[in-house]
């Protein structure tokens, strides 16, 4: 797909600390560190990757590592792209969102916010810069504009002089890190409304903030465009209780018990030939093209897995550790 | 044993009926921080209908030796595997007895039960329960009363265990279940006893007709778990064949949806054709193709935007049809390919095969010859490789009618899709392809053609103007498509203007395309365009050679040679350019990716440099000192790259050579320039 030189996708692992009711309950710590880029969970193997972060990582530290140079390249008219993956208690929302209003306990997005506009308000007076945010989710293979719920089904367009995008979609323009902020809510709240099964909703649905950056030199004319995705991703909130027998769940081995699956078992028998079908594959494929232009060419990719370190947590952590490492592998094949 | 009219066997349907319906129903409404409320309420019903049934065995008195705590006293005690394909059947007492249908009704229990606890997460008491239904079966034979919990439970516990990554447990218990499906239906078939049933009142007592739905479903579902676990232990040949199974059943017995169906099976066409297995592959094809139809008709534009729900249905519609009418172009392509990767071994002669690295003791030329389903070719090519006159191929041409007779009497009926209304529609949409591999032009044209008409069909829903990634694939398979028959066609103008069509085609699109956005896609339809133009370059080459001597150096002639031979070159700098970084500066290291893209862009640049034609001889200095500098760069970069030199054997040798002829041959040119002076 992109060409790795033009390409840098990194993983980063964070885990969070024991909370106060985790460790009245006397949870066990069970991750086990080893330099700056190895975990194992207790007995199990040692998951490696780009960079894992213990308990004691503050925010600051965090973002500084991970996401500023991102936030850095968009504003050079780079694309970027971030992905968040944890499960309900893996300390996912602290991390990318936090104390929306805390200097010291924000998280990235805030951060990259107001990065931003202080990189803008620092700038040049001949720089004109236009940032519009733009907010959807994919769920089984609609893609649903998250500031306008009127727009349920809008599709991905493509032209040849423009990368692949969301028809439609709304595109809002904002001049402070306060309306980013609340086109944020805005968005977040939206996709509560109408959904009867909220767990079942977000453990099968994407979704993606869009931040939009022109700047253009009044004096020469220059324009560079630079895109920065925020992607959370499907599958990190799961339904009901964790696993009782605290063994880890293999989800390839599990069988499918409806046969409105057969075509992701079948589109699994002719993987890699041809033509893939398939409902899951379309959610895929139609991420894939939006964020075509972050994973094709001149991008920068982060992933970032959240995890909790409580023994409560085994499973869901293994399963944490185990999609990260997938995604390493499926890269670098 | 309790009267069926007694109150108390009315409480207890009752409650049956309302676990039913919170589990079913209620459920779904349960709300997000406590989702399993009704099955938990389900649960405490069921239980309780488990010990009302169990008082009123004891309150009966045991008129039979099953009696629940006192022990076995079975005239056949079998021990506790049941994995014996005889005990189950016909071993203790029969399932339709008295006493079987008690077992029957105290194991569906335990089997719902277990199926509620597995819903809610506790795999081992869902384990336990499920068991416990087991247990209970064992005593009795299979019978009409029991055999759908025979089955469903072992449906259960295949789930269970596959989800616990004990994949051949999962896999003995469904294996099982199929054995006993197959018996049952041999020996016995009579519509069997749904498993809601045991606890509704006559006058609710399913038909005929819904109880065999409701079994041969529980069937389908396990063909298709066991697909999914031939899968996980890596048989994708029987995975396949169950996945087929499942499909042919659904259709069969009428339980499927058409545009799924016609979907799933496009999809297992994809598993089949790059095996070569095209009689199956097309039949998949053919039978999504009629299914997909009866989807009915795509709603007109007008009528689509009148409502949103027409809107998305037309959308729908024709989005599937075009995904099919891909797979369809697949199967064209990968059928000329084939066939042309067989012919291209048998009709070229020997030392050419050579220099392409083909031999008589190369494994894919046996591979495509039993693929193809030439068995009797395989002595021929072992002896006869070379140019073959009309009498081998005549030959093969007998060969092909007697497998196609062969296959006619093999046909596998028990793998072909179709209901009564459908098996003649899909014969005769196979009636329009060809399964076996075309042998000359007329029967590769006849694939071109099916091919050009699906390309023509998914181009409609597939525009460039919203879809340019589609879009392009298309035209690329089309192009391809163009590539093979070309290779069919025996008139060297006719086949130049094949490969002229795809420089036309595509060569528009490369030059429209954002260079930045589609980097990758440019770069595929750069290498592609400048290998159509070498192609046609040499082409043009053979042309001139083949006629009368006198008029060998027409000047038009040549002005054609030599566009077409800069075109080729050109793509192939724009290619090489691509590469460079936004400043122009080449790459020091080549990617794996393009690694060996790039230097037989190199070598090809070079060698096309040496062919211009020009009386000029300053100019021929510039073409040769090109090449040489394109020469040096391949073996240059491979000294300093040594793992490089494998990606790119032959060019490299080539270059080498070049590199110490070429100098040679430019001094001598130098020397002729300055006496000419």
């Amino acid at each position: 797909m992109a060409d790795p030189a033009e390409c840098t996708i990194k993983v980063m692992c964070r885990f969070r600390p024991l909370n106060s009711s985790e460790v009245a309950r006397g949870d066990k710590y069970i991750p086990k560190f080893v330099g700056e880029d190895c975990v194992s969970p207790l007995q199990g193997k040692p998951y490696y990757f780009d960079r894992v972060f213990q308990s004691n990582t503050t925010q600051v530290q965090f973002y500084n590592a991970v996401a500023l140079k991102i936030v850095k390249d968009v504003l050079e008219g780079y694309n970027g792209t971030i992905f968040a993956y944890g499960q309900t208690s893996s300390g996912k929302t602290h991390t990318m969102e936090g104390k929306l209003h805390d200097s010291e306990m924000m998280g990235i997005i805030p951060r990259i916010v107001q990065d931003i506009f202080n990189y803008i308000y620092s700038m040049d007076e001949n720089l004109e810069f236009h940032i519009k945010v733009s907010y959807f989710e994919i769920y089984l293979d609609k893609i649903r504009d998250l500031l306008d719920v009127s727009k349920m089904n809008l599709s991905v367009h493509e032209d040849k002089n423009r990368v692949p995008y969301v028809k439609g979609c709304t595109e809002r323009f904002v001049c402070s890190p306060e309306e980013v902020m609340d086109a944020i809510d805005e968005g977040k709240s939206n996709r509560h409304v109408a959904v009867t099964n909220m767990n079942e909703h977000s453990s099968r649905s994407h979704s993606i903030f869009l931040i939009n950056i022109k700047q253009e030199n009044t004096q020469t004319e220059q324009k560079l465009t630079g895109k920065l995705y925020l992607v959370d991703l499907a599958g990190s909130e799961k339904v009901g209780k964790t696993g009782a027998e605290g063994t880890v769940l293999d989800e390839a081995k599990m069988i499918n018990k409806s046969l409105s699956s057969l075509g992701n078992v079948i589109s699994a028998l002719a993987e890699g030939s041809l033509l893939a079908l398939g409902a899951d594959s379309e959610q895929m494929n139609k991420m894939t093209r939006i964020l075509q232009d972050s994973l094709g060419g001149n991008c920068r990719t982060t992933m970032v897995i959240c995890c909790s370190p409580s023994s409560f947590n085994d499973a869901e952590t293994r399963s944490t550790l185990l999609f990260g490492q997938r995604y390493i592998n499926t890269i670098n094949d | 044993m309790a009267s069926f009219h007694s109150d108390e066997w009315r409480a207890i349907c009752d409650k049956f009926n309302n676990a039913q319906n919170l589990t079913e129903v209620e459920s779904r409404n349960d709300p997000e921080n406590d989702p399993f409320r009704s099955k938990y309420k389900a649960r405490e019903l069921l239980r309780e209908i488990y010990c009302s049934l169990k008082s009123l065995e004891a309150g009966d008195g045991e008129q039979d030796a099953d009696g629940g705590e006192s022990g076995d006293q079975l005239p056949t005690e079998q021990p506790v595997d049941d994995q014996k394909e005889e005990g189950v059947f016909s071993r203790g007492f029969s399932g339709d007895s008295p006493a079987g249908k008690r077992v029957a009704k105290l194991g569906a229990v335990e089997y719902f039960l277990g199926v509620n606890h597995v819903d809610t997460e506790e795999l081992s008491a869902g384990q336990e329960h499920l068991m416990n239904c087991m247990k209970l079966l064992e005593r009795c034979g299979v019978s009409s009363e029991n055999v759908s919990l025979f089955i469903n439970v072992r449906n259960q516990l295949g789930i269970l265990w596959a989800g616990r990554d004990e994949t051949e447990m999962a896999q003995e218990y469904l294996e099982k279940a199929e054995s006993i499906y197959q018996r049952y239906m041999k020996e016995d078939g009579t519509p069997p006893t749904d498993m809601t049933e045991y606890f509704s009142a006559e006058e609710n007592l399913l038909t005929h007709q819904e109880r065999i739905k409701r079994f041969e479903l529980a069937y389908t579902h396990t063909m298709y778990y066991l697909a999914q676990v031939y899968t996980n232990l890596g048989q994708k040949e029987r995975a396949a064949t169950y996945c087929h199974c499942t499909l042919q059943r659904q259709l069969q017995l009428n339980q499927f949806n058409p545009m799924e169906w016609a979907l799933n099976a496009a999809a297992l066409s994809q598993y089949y054709i790059p095996k070569g297995r095209y009689m199956e592959g097309r039949h998949c094809l053919a039978a999504a193709t009629v299914v997909s139809g009866l989807a009915g008709e795509v709603p007109s534009e007008a009528v689509a935007q009148e409502s949103e729900a027409e809107s998305e249905r037309r959308e729908q519609l024709r989005q599937k049809r075009a995904e099919m009418a891909r797979c369809w172009i697949k199967y064209c392509l990968n059928l000329l390919q084939d066939a042309k990767k067989l012919l291209e071994v048998l009709f070229v002669p020997v030392n050419e095969n050579q220099r392409n690295g083909i031999n008589s003791s190369n494994c894919q030329i046996f591979t495509l010859v039993f693929k193809s389903c030439m068995k009797v070719l395989w002595v021929f090519v072992q002896d006869n490789i070379g140019e073959l006159d009309t009498d081998r191929q005549d030959e093969l041409r007998r060969a092909r009618r007697r497998q196609e007779e062969e296959e006619e009497k093999g046909r596998k009926s028990a793998l072909l899709f179709g209901s009564e209304d459908t098996f003649d529609s899909i014969a005769s949409v196979e009636e329009k392809v060809m399964c076996l591999l075309p042998l000359d032009f007329t029967e590769a044209r006849s694939v071109f053609l099916v091919g050009q008409n699906y390309v023509t069909q998914a181009k409609e829903y597939y525009q460039m103007d919203g879809y340019v990634t589609d879009h392009i694939e298309i035209l690329q398979d089309h192009s391809a498509l163009f590539r093979a028959l070309a290779f069919f066609e025996e008139d060297l103008e006719r086949r130049c203007k094949m490969h002229k069509r795809r420089v036309d085609m595509l060569e528009p699109i490369c030059n429209d395309l954002n260079s930045q956005y589609y980097l990758m896609i440019r770069r595929q339809l750069m290498f592609e365009l400048a290998e159509t133009y070498s192609d046609m370059m040499d082409l043009k080459l053979t042309l001139a050679n083949r006629q009368a001597d006198a008029q060998a150096s027409d000047s038009h002639t040549i002005k054609k040679f030599n566009h077409l031979c800069s075109a080729s070159a050109k793509f192939f700098q724009m290619f090489l350019d691509s590469l460079c970084s936004p400043e122009g500066k080449p790459p020091e290291h080549l990617e794996e990716e393009v690694l060996r893209p790039a230097l037989v862009a190199r070598f090809r640049v070079a060698r096309l440099h040496s062919k211009l034609i020009s009386s000029s001889p300053a100019v021929q200095l510039e073409n040769l000192d090109s090449s040489l500098q394109n020469y040096k760069y391949v073996v240059q970069y491979c000294e300093a790259h040594p793992e490089a030199a494998a990606a790119v054997e032959t060019e490299l040798e080539l270059s080498k050579e070049m590199v110490g002829l070429l100098p040679l041959k430019i001094n001598r040119l130098k020397a002729r320039m300055a006496a000419n002076n």
